[in-house]
């Protein structure tokens, strides 16, 4: 398996070589390519910038898109990345944190893993694609994504989404399949599952879709890998204001160690006219603990599923941006823990630099009493520069 | 049909009222169901920056836009269905329910609203007409017409102006006042084209008049009228697959 996607990348690093630099390229109008190079600079702050950890990442994203027929589409995407510092050098496991995935299909590659180096590939969408009339199948490498609040989604039983990972906006994709009916402008029935041939890594689930009083309602029922899985969702107005919300409950049907839980999450947006933005959000988790160890870093780092979106019982958030001209956005996250009163703060501002050139600063601050003492057990800055094409 | 049209509209002219030159300079301009591609620049004393998008519409309240430019926005839609607006991003594979306060936030850092670019109030029905006399624009004869906001219409305005052609009914010039009767922007028409058989301006600046240097323009670069899309056409399915 392991030659084989060393040969599907690089063929397709061949096939696109002479494409790249090129603005919104089109090839034979069939063909698409398009993606980003990303170079992120992270410092982790162990204990001030005299001990820093820190790490260059370069990271090329590649999208292909084939469009052979109205009826007809596949796309195959692939993220390269090269991780040089301090993290690959400390962390002898670093390789296997990078390339963490459950797949049926193993896609991805390390290329160097040596000293302070890491390189790893790896293609996160492989799937085509069927549209007629109303029906719409998938198959493959795919994000299912049935979120409809903004940070915490109990309704995404596929591909769980940790705000934490700001530079992994895709995600990871499932090997799956999905069949989808619309039986309206915002209503569908459909039915997903991943491919695996382990039960309990099975997820397989129905979701139905409604517009009814100017908002969308989802109700969801299936498996999600050991447990029953039973969910609804909702995204409307209260005003003029956003009104969003997803409950998910969870019943294990194996002898495992795992309880029943319930998921819930709410939240409220509103915008004002001169573009400052205010977000609040709650997210419940009964079987979540009241001071989770390293609760941070296995939210970062680990790789997500539905019933550890977060390891508390209440997570609140406050999220505000704001334009500071059409070049320069800012804005401020804070994550408030109340049984524990362990608190995340991420200031981030983007500057446009150029058409398609983006810099962010990103702030990452983690505050919990781990002895007794409230202090900021992690401390991450980290630097982006975005060009996309 | 058209030649007949535009001999005949300039005679019947002279006997309409204020909310009729309006509405048929309205009707012209947006068709009953249209399709156009545009470029839509944003223009600040040191730097600039482009966008294009395809835009789908029907009546004031269905529309459904497509960013094809820049590359980082590529793919993104929105739909606006009356009152419920959703916003799709293909890299996330997401459909985001908007709050209607986003309306009234600037399109993307450019210095129109949503609102402008996706009409959620309308020009004919949020506003009372008053016909204030003859000016000439590019050249052209035009009626001056004032419109004022009803009360409780969804809108930020006190008072426009409108400059409409007198025999082609295109709108040439806007005046949008505050509520405390201070003009904060105009809108200035130009490069009158021949577009899907309509005579009608096709760039656009809209410019802020306190911020010198500062402007948005939109440049049409293809309409089409008329074309056969129905309310089904607006919906989330056709998010994700309009190329």
């Amino acid at each position: 398996m392991r030659s084989l996607t060393c040969l599907l990348v690089l063929s397709m690093w061949c096939a696109c070589l002479p494409l790249i630099g090129q603005d919104s390229l089109e090839v034979e109008k069939k063909w698409f390519v398009d993606g980003y190079v990303k170079d992120l600079v992270t410092l982790n702050l162990i204990r001030g910038f005299d001990s820093a950890w820190v790490e260059n990442q370069i990271h090329h994203r590649l999208n292909f898109k084939w469009y052979p027929s109205s009826e007809f589409s596949a796309y195959v995407e692939i993220r390269n990345r090269i991780f040089w510092g301090d993290f690959a050098k400390n962390i002898p496991i670093y390789d296997q944190l990078v390339d963490l995935n459950n797949d049926v299909l193993d896609l991805s590659v390390v290329w160097v893993d040596e000293g302070s180096w890491v390189l790893h590939s790896m293609i996160d969408r492989a799937y085509v694609e069927w549209n007629h009339e109303d029906w719409e199948v998938r198959l493959g490498r795919q994000r299912i994504n049935w979120g409809v609040a903004l940070v915490w989604n109990p309704n995404d039983l596929f591909n769980a989404f940790s705000f934490f990972d700001f530079d992994y906006e895709e995600r990871p994709g499932s090997d799956g399949i999905r069949i989808k009916k619309y039986t309206g402008f915002a209503s569908s029935v459909e039915l997903a599952s991943n491919i695996t041939d382990d039960i309990d890594e099975l997820t397989s689930a129905f979701l139905w879709k409604i517009n009814k009083g100017q908002y969308d309602f989802q109700f969801l029922v299936g498996k999600a890998l050991e447990d029953l899985a039973f969910g609804a969702g909702w995204a409307g107005n209260i005003g003029d204001g956003g009104f969003k919300g997803e409950i998910t409950y969870l019943h294990p049907y194996t002898s495992n160690q795992n309880h029943p839980v319930l998921l819930a999450s709410l939240s409220g947006d509103y915008s004002f006219a001169s573009s400052f933005y205010l977000h609040g959000a709650f997210f419940l988790n009964t079987e979540g603990s009241q001071n989770p160890n390293f609760a941070f870093l296995s939210q970062r780092l680990g790789r997500l599923n539905v019933r550890n979106l977060s390891p508390y019982i209440v997570s609140s958030l406050l999220q505000t941006s704001y334009s500071f001209s059409p070049l320069i956005n800012g804005g401020i996250a804070l994550i408030y823990y109340p049984g524990s009163n362990a608190l995340f703060l991420n200031p981030s501002m983007t500057v446009s630099l150029k058409e398609n050139l983006d810099l962010d600063l990103i702030g990452q601050f983690f505050f919990d009493t781990p002895n007794e003492d409230y202090k900021p057990v992690n401390k991450f800055l980290f630097f982006r520069l975005k060009w996309s094409y | 049909m058209l030649a007949l049209l535009s001999v005949s509209e300039p005679l019947c002219g002279q006997n309409l009222s204020a909310v009729e030159i309006v509405t048929k300079a309205d009707q012209k301009r947006r068709g009953e169901t249209s399709y156009s591609q545009m470029k839509i620049s944003i223009v600040r004393p040191n730097w600039s920056r482009d966008m294009e998008v395809k835009a789908w519409s029907l009546g004031t309240d269905y529309s459904l836009i497509l960013i094809i430019n820049p590359a980082r926005d590529k793919g993104t839609t929105f739909l606006k269905r009356t009152k419920e607006i959703w916003n799709w991003i293909p890299s996330i594979d997401r459909n985001i329910k908007l709050p209607p306060s986003m309306m009234m936030q600037s399109w993307m850092g450019s210095d129109f609203t949503n609102d402008d670019l996706i009409k959620e109030s309308s020009i004919i029905e949020d506003y009372t007409h008053r016909l204030l006399g003859d000016s000439v624009v590019l050249d052209r004869e035009c009626y001056k017409i004032e419109l004022i906001p009803k009360p409780d219409a969804p809108v930020v305005w006190g008072k426009i102006y409108n400059w409409i052609d007198k025999k082609d009914f295109m709108e040439l010039q806007t005046e949008l006042y505050d509520e405390d009767g201070y003009l904060v922007n105009r809108v200035i028409f130009s490069e009158i084209e021949t577009l899907d058989g309509r005579l009608l301006p096709s760039k656009m600046e809209y410019i802020p008049v306190d911020k010198p240097g500062h402007k948005t323009v939109i440049k049409y670069q293809q309409v089409d009228y008329d074309i056969d899309i129905g309310e089904n056409y607006f919906s989330l399915q056709n998010m994700k697959r309009v190329r």
